[in-house]
């Protein structure tokens, strides 16, 4: 009995929709908004930048007059309520190759920057010229993706040597190695 | 049709000369990869010669400690709070205990990383023990964590899954002591710029010395194979390109002196320094080179020289101004330099002619400073 009656009522639906559909004289554009709104392209990120268009990005003159010498993140500043910045940034900026939020992080901002460990000229931005330590992400603003990936990408060149950094000292002690003289 | 020949000749010109341009790339990069490592795996052990007193003070003034770059900003203190400098008042007494402080401190951060002969595999079993055969799949390794046992000392064994009680070898001394007791900045796994000779290449293009020598100080012990083959590619490189100021008053100028004098190779080094005027260490250098090689001609002469050049400060700049003495000091030395090449220079025409320059110069040097205390009224003789 129950199926009978969805069955009937599905029915009866399809019947009615059917019924609207034939019956419509206006344009039936504003009725299905969900399908394939375009993206504005300034906020799309599913294209793939190549690292080596970024590198020559960083060298070129587009660069400089953007950001001059100094770091990317600078000029940055966090959206929030109160006097306060919170402690941790914004898990993403980007969902669904699309910029969320109206104001993106410094790299996320900038389709050209691209975190990889050959990247140098970016990744030394994010390094304390001070201490040699990175940056934190509520220093420069960078969403937690973001400094995670540039975490990867700094210890990636500080093992394959495209980053210097200054060394740990070591201290010899010269009796364990001096053995001929002892004896 | 002469057009047409003329044109296939010009085209063939170009081709030719586009190959032998890239024949002569090729020679060139594979002279700059061709820097066959030495280590000190010989006969001889270097380790007494270098921990003997006279090398150690030799190679230590050769270095020529700048204090402005020994004391240079460093990033690796760790501090999370970085120390604002302190300006004081002193009076004399005080000045000079700290200037001997600084001069400890500097004596400290300079002290040069060990050489010493290859290691030798450790093989020595301790026990078999046939009854736990098949006991496990797995070896087992035991290590002594006792406190205050230098790395160098502890006990660690392994226990083969054939009953064999052995002492490990050093690979797995070391990644066990790595594990116990790391030292800061040391990596288990090694660093991608030493395996991959490409990453290391473009590190030595770069002149990046005194980065790749700190770090294979801190990754590797100075004993082992790796660490010698990478210090010695670094110290040729140098070596070949005469960047030796980049490794000045570091810890790794000592060494790398040794190893160019242990090696027969100091020619590069001497003609640096003739050319640069500093002829008192081009006198060390051949003392260093007698007490190594002993093969020196006028080595005695070197050493009693040496003796002098020692209480003299270091000349880290060309002096403006000369006394008698100076004066005296450095005839003696370049006469000492003048029989080095004469007898033992394999590159004579070119330490010559450095020699000669360094002596016009000097020459100009004194009428200067003569004249200059000629006016001020002070004649010595």
């Amino acid at each position: 009995m129950a199926i009978y009656n969805n069955t009937r009522f599905l029915i009866k639906r399809i019947i009615i929709a059917d019924f609207r559909t034939s019956l419509r004289f206006y344009s039936d554009q504003i009725d299905n908004p969900s399908e394939e709104q375009p993206v504005d392209p300034t906020k799309d990120r599913t294209k793939i930048i190549p690292l080596e268009t970024s590198m020559r990005y960083l060298e070129s003159k587009a660069y400089k007059q953007t950001y001059g010498d100094n770091p990317v993140w600078t000029l940055y500043r966090r959206n929030h309520k109160g006097g306060f910045p919170p402690k941790k940034t914004r898990r993403s900026c980007v969902r669904n190759g699309v910029i969320s939020t109206g104001n993106p992080c410094p790299i996320c901002r900038d389709e050209y920057l691209v975190l990889d460990h050959r990247n140098t000229k970016l990744l030394e931005q994010f390094i304390s010229d001070y201490t040699g330590q990175i940056l934190d992400a509520y220093k420069t603003g960078l969403c937690q993706k973001k400094h995670k990936e540039l975490l990867v990408a700094i210890e990636r060149a500080w093992d394959q040597g495209l980053l210097t950094y200054d060394v740990p000292f070591r201290k010899y002690d010269y009796s364990l190695y001096n053995k001929t003289a002892n004896n | 049709m002469s057009l047409f020949i003329r044109k296939l000749s010009q085209n063939n010109v170009k081709h030719v000369v586009a190959k032998h341009y890239e024949s002569q790339t090729l020679i060139f990069s594979s002279r700059k990869l061709s820097i066959v490592p030495s280590v000190y795996d010989g006969e001889k052990d270097p380790a007494p010669k270098f921990f003997s007193k006279n090398v150690q003070v030799l190679l230590k003034r050769l270095t020529r400690p700048d204090f402005a770059k020994v004391f240079r900003k460093r990033k690796n203190t760790d501090l999370p709070v970085l120390r604002t400098p302190i300006y004081k008042f002193l009076t004399n007494e005080q000045l000079e205990s700290e200037i001997a402080k600084a001069n400890k401190k500097a004596d400290k951060l300079l002290q040069m990383p060990p050489i010493v002969k290859i290691q030798k595999p450790i093989t020595d079993v301790l026990s078999k023990d046939p009854a736990l055969v098949g006991y496990d799949t797995s070896k087992f390794v035991f290590t002594d964590i006792t406190f205050g046992v230098a790395n160098e000392n502890r006990i660690v064994v392994e226990r083969d899954p054939d009953g064999t009680l052995q002492s490990c070898d050093h690979e797995i001394r070391k990644r066990l002591n790595q594990v116990y007791f790391p030292i800061h900045g040391r990596k288990i796994k090694e660093p991608l710029m030493f395996t991959d000779t490409e990453k290391f290449n473009s590190l030595l293009e770069r002149q990046e010395y005194e980065f790749i020598l700190d770090r294979a100080c801190i990754q590797y012990e100075p004993d082992e194979f790796t660490y010698q083959k990478v210090t010695s590619i670094t110290y040729q490189h140098v070596d070949i390109n005469t960047n030796y100021n980049l490794l000045r008053s570091t810890r790794h100028f000592g060494p790398m002196t040794f190893y160019l004098t242990w090696h027969h190779n100091i020619d590069n080094l001497m003609l640096e320094l003739l050319q640069s005027g500093t002829v008192r260490e081009a006198v060390l250098l051949v003392a260093l080179r007698h007490e190594l090689q002993a093969d020196v001609t006028n080595g005695d002469v070197a050493q009693t020289i040496v003796q002098q050049i020692l209480p003299t400060p270091v000349q880290l700049t060309k002096p403006d101004r000369l006394t008698e003495e100076d004066i005296q000091l450095d005839n003696k030395c370049v006469e000492c330099i003048e029989k080095y090449i004469v007898s033992n220079s394999a590159m004579k025409s070119q330490h010559e002619l450095a020699l000669q320059g360094f002596r016009e110069y000097y020459q100009h040097l004194i009428d200067l400073s003569r004249g200059l205390q000629k006016a001020h009224g002070k004649v010595s003789n």
